[in-house]
């Protein structure tokens, strides 16, 4: 493996907080070390490695991360529309979980640091972390694991009443710097929540994010999940869910992606029992020279599970997308139900989109379809609003927005779903312009 | 569902209905593969210095490749030291002249898979160009097309007959760096088919091929070169039968097709290779690179029926350089008992106001394993540039599987470009409605499954239309339910 800069980088950050982990418990200390040993085999990925093909990390690679500094306090409050979320919140600054005492109970819902954990509430979490995809196969999540800050665990025990909102926000910092936060989402049989992620940061100054959640839904679950990455605009944001569904549980994803000049995100499912449903559902608005990488796996592991896919890009000027979405059907996973949707529109002579929906099908009795659409906006549409007097510009706006409205309009909640919207729309007009 | 099963099973055991060995002497180079073994191919050949230029600087580019690791396919590594790489018919003369003079055990072979070069040939209205092993026999039909100027014959004769549009093209369309099994074929190729079609010309039959694989431990490397200039129009058949056998045998073909301003190929292929018993044990791997240059307004339609073979890794592919030109590429694969095909097609959109269309239907019974592997490229010049990919699987039986794998890469607002794909299986359902109406389970699957693959069929050239769908009930029948 060659060495590289933020290689480098890396490997002192795991020297520099060694002695503070040194407290850690066994079973930890040991899912660290299985995250670092992944890690140190793939390195960072090249666009030579098929699952990186279309998004080179050049920069990442030759950057000389330090870690971010650890929080004195909370952060500022959320500009914009992101500030209207701020009920029920848990922040994660610069990686580190924010939790006055280590724990907090709402309704339904227990949260806690890894590092308060009592032992009970151990043995719920190291079956858990790190265990619910292949740290073989994604470097960063490896990596994420053996650097992690404190892991914030979520536990759902009965029905939540309000949305949980957890925000991740990187501080301005001098220097380039790096930081790796995790979430452990454990929804007990029956138990229903809806958890909210946001990712913010200062525009100025590259940073780099490296965050993972894990959702374990116990059988007949729901779990409602909202990410909006709205990194600054310098950012390099790496990301990973992945969600484990039991049986008859219900998982639902929707992911919003609007800043960084790099962002990779991995959406991923495990179907591990009957009758569960996934849907995971995306928009990514890139303009400039932003790369927007969104990779979904979904592993239908087992009979009568149903999958359902619908994700959105909107290219503007430079910029370029990535989508691959892959869709595993196992040898006893019969009567599958997966639909995947791509669609992306191209804004501008110079923007590019990699798609690649991938179908790997190993069950005959399943219902499987992908369709994947790219091209420009509808010049019928165009004409019919501007022959009823709508401006050109004000009609282009419309449209799109009506095409990302399309995933938008999806999401339950509706405090939730106005703010998306709002994001959606701001993002587009100054994406457009 | 319990006489369904019986059918199935007494289908199930059916043998491959082609495999036979012919029982001729064979001129065979030892086997390995080194630069002296190249020489004495080329000598053989008695080939001009700029061709033994190209298979070493090819065998030299070889050498410094890795065989492909990402299809999506697995066998045991191929030992290329232990191939020979030539082997002719040998005969008492130096060549035939007529058909009188083809070894008649040779014949015997053809007639028995019913190729039309006897009699059959003014029936069938074929001219052929019969490969057995790696030298053209017997071409038919030769002098009706030289008047028209079209020249069709085997690889080595337009070598020593026409090397300067052999050597303007060779190469033109797959480069032989281009991936590691073209290399290896640029190398050793020993034979295949070249055509020419003048400026104008339309031609006036289908040209055919028929490829068969003998001699045993013998690796089939032909290299097919069609060139149809301005306005030329051709309609070319591909087809094969091979022997059983119970080694491995290794298949590296090229095909370059090279369309010139409004010129139109059509290029049918229907491959029937021995795919291995139903243990997966022997067959042939099918390794083959073909490729196809649009000038403006022309048009390359690549149809193929992929029903043989133990492992097929091939992507019949358009490079739609020329404005206004048209790629096609039509597909049915089937993979039964172990087979395994990882096939499909590029098309790379270059001019302006190009279109391709991609329709590949994949069946999958037994173990089978069958992917469809596609990229559309629009490059940024590309504007007005239109794709319509579908492609659909089809699961007979719960132990195979299906795979798509489709690549999209647009640079352009200006391009409109769809992609669908769908997977589904023959219901009981619907074989229970058929079996009411008076319908054999087998009549029934079969219906199913030719309207399911009726889109590519309706693509193929008549002849092969026919043929295609006795192949398809022959790979098929056996593994239904």
């Amino acid at each position: 493996m060659e060495s590289s800069n933020a290689l480098r980088a890396f490997e002192a950050m795991l020297e520099l907080s060694a002695p503070a982990r040194a407290s850690e418990p066994g079973w930890l200390a040991e899912a660290r070390r299985a995250g670092l040993e992944a890690f140190r085999l793939q390195g960072i990925p090249t666009t030579g490695h098929e699952e990186w093909r279309s998004t080179p990390l050049t920069a990442l690679a030759a950057t000389a991360y330090e870690p971010a500094p650890a929080p004195t306090g909370p952060a500022p409050a959320a500009a914009g529309p992101l500030g209207g979320l701020g009920c029920n919140q848990i922040e994660i600054v610069n990686g580190a979980p924010i939790l006055a005492g280590g724990r907090r109970q709402v309704e339904g819902v227990s949260s806690f640091l890894v590092s308060a954990a009592t032992p009970q509430e151990q043995a719920l979490v190291m079956r858990r972390l790190g265990k619910s995809y292949s740290l073989n196969s994604h470097p960063f999540a490896a990596l994420n694991l053996a650097l992690h800050d404190d892991a914030l665990v979520l536990h759902v025990t009965a029905d939540s009443a309000e949305p949980l909102h957890i925000r991740h926000c990187a501080l301005p910092a001098g220097r380039p710097s790096a930081s790796a936060s995790r979430v452990l989402v454990v929804a007990e049989p029956n138990a229903r929540a809806a958890i909210v992620e946001t990712f913010e940061g200062p525009d100025a100054g590259a940073y780099l994010t490296n965050a993972v959640i894990e959702f374990w839904l116990g059988d007949g679950a729901a779990v409602e999940h909202c990410r909006i990455q709205a990194e600054g605009c310098d950012a390099t944001h790496l990301s990973l869910s992945h969600a484990t569904v039991g049986r008859d549980s219900r998982f639902t994803s929707t992911n919003i992606s609007l800043g960084s000049a790099v962002a990779r995100y991995d959406g991923n499912a495990s179907m591990l029992g009957s009758g569960g449903e996934c849907t995971l559902n995306g928009v990514y608005i890139a303009s400039g020279t932003q790369l927007i990488d969104n990779h979904t796996y979904i592993d239908h592991a087992v009979a009568h599970c149903q999958s359902h896919e619908l994700y959105k890009g909107v290219l503007a000027e430079r910029s370029r997308g990535v989508f691959n979405g892959k869709i595993l059907v196992r040898e006893d996973a019969q009567k599958t139900d997966a639909k995947q949707t791509n669609q992306v529109l191209l804004l501008s002579d110079d923007a590019q989109i990699h798609t690649k929906p991938q179908l790997e099908i190993f069950a005959d009795d399943v219902r499987c379809t992908h369709g994947a659409t790219i091209g420009r906006l509808d010049s019928d549409a165009l004409f019919y609003l501007r022959a009823r007097g709508i401006p050109a510009d004000q009609a282009h706006t419309m449209l799109v927005a009506a095409f990302a409205g399309d995933v938008v309009e999806r999401i339950a909640d509706e405090t939730l779903r106005g703010t998306v919207d709002t994001l959606v729309r701001d993002a587009l007009r100054t994406g457009l312009t | 569902m319990s006489a369904t099963e019986e059918t199935i099973e007494l289908l199930a055991t059916q043998e491959y209905k082609y495999g036979f060995i012919t029982d001729i002497d064979a001129d065979t180079v030892p086997i390995g593969l080194s630069e002296e073994v190249i020489r004495i191919i080329s000598a053989k050949k008695s080939e001009p210095d700029w061709l033994l230029e190209f298979r070493l600087k090819a065998y030299r580019k070889w050498l410094t490749m890795a065989e492909p690791r990402w299809p999506n396919v697995s066998y045991n590594p191929i030992d290329y030291q232990a191939i020979s790489y030539y082997s002719a018919p040998k005969s008492k003369d130096d060549a035939p002249k007529s058909l009188d003079e083809v070894d008649p055990e040779l014949r015997r072979t053809f007639d028995r898979l019913g190729i039309p070069l006897d009699e059959q040939k003014v029936l069938a209205g074929v001219a052929v160009d019969a490969v057995f092993d790696s030298v053209s026999v017997a071409t038919t039909y030769k002098t009706k097309l030289k008047e028209m100027g079209i020249i069709f014959g085997s690889f080595s004769e337009a070598v020593q007959e026409h090397p300067e549009l052999v050597q303007q093209y060779l190469g033109s369309v797959v480069p032989y760096s281009d991936n590691y099994f073209s290399a290896l074929n640029s190398a050793v190729f020993t034979d295949g088919s070249f055509c020419y079609i003048p400026k104008g010309v339309r031609c006036p039959m289908e040209l055919s091929t028929y490829f068969r694989i003998n001699a045993q431990n013998t690796g089939q490397f032909e290299r097919t070169l069609l060139v149809a200039d301005e306005g030329a129009t051709v309609s070319y058949l591909e087809g094969c039968t091979a022997p059983m056998r119970d080694e491995n045998q290794l298949h590296a073909a090229v095909v370059e097709l090279v369309a010139l301003d409004n010129a139109t190929i059509k290029y049918s292929t229907v491959q029937n290779w021995y795919p291995g018993d139903k243990d997966g044990k022997g067959g042939i791997y099918n390794f083959v690179t073909k490729r196809g240059r649009c000038g403006h307004s022309s048009k390359i339609t690549w149809t193929q029926v992929e029903t043989g073979s133990a492992i097929t890794w091939k992507y019949p592919s358009c490079i739609l350089q020329g404005d206004d030109s048209v790629g096609e590429f039509y597909s049915v694969a089937v993979t039964n008992n172990r087979q395994q095909a990882d096939t499909g097609t590029k098309m790379v959109h270059i001019g302006k106001n190009t279109k391709s269309t991609i329709v590949s239907k994949g069946i999958s019974a037994g173990r089978g394993q069958n992917t469809y592997r596609g990229l559309v490229r629009v490059n940024p010049g590309a504007t007005g540039a239109r794709n319509y990919s579908q492609c659909d699987s089809l699961l007979i039986g719960d132990r195979c599987g299906a795979h798509t794998f489709p690549y999209i890469d647009v640079r352009t607002p200006h391009a409109q470009v769809e992609h669908e794909a769908s997977t589904s299986k023959i219901g009981e359902d619907q074989i229970f409605y058929c079996r009411q109406r008076g319908l054999s389970t087998e009549d029934a699957v079969n219906m199913i499954v030719s309207g399911f693959c009726k889109e590519v069929f309706r693509e193929l050239p008549m002849e092969f239309a026919v043929e295609a769908q006795k192949l398809l009930g022959i790979s098929l029948e056996g593994s239904v339910g």
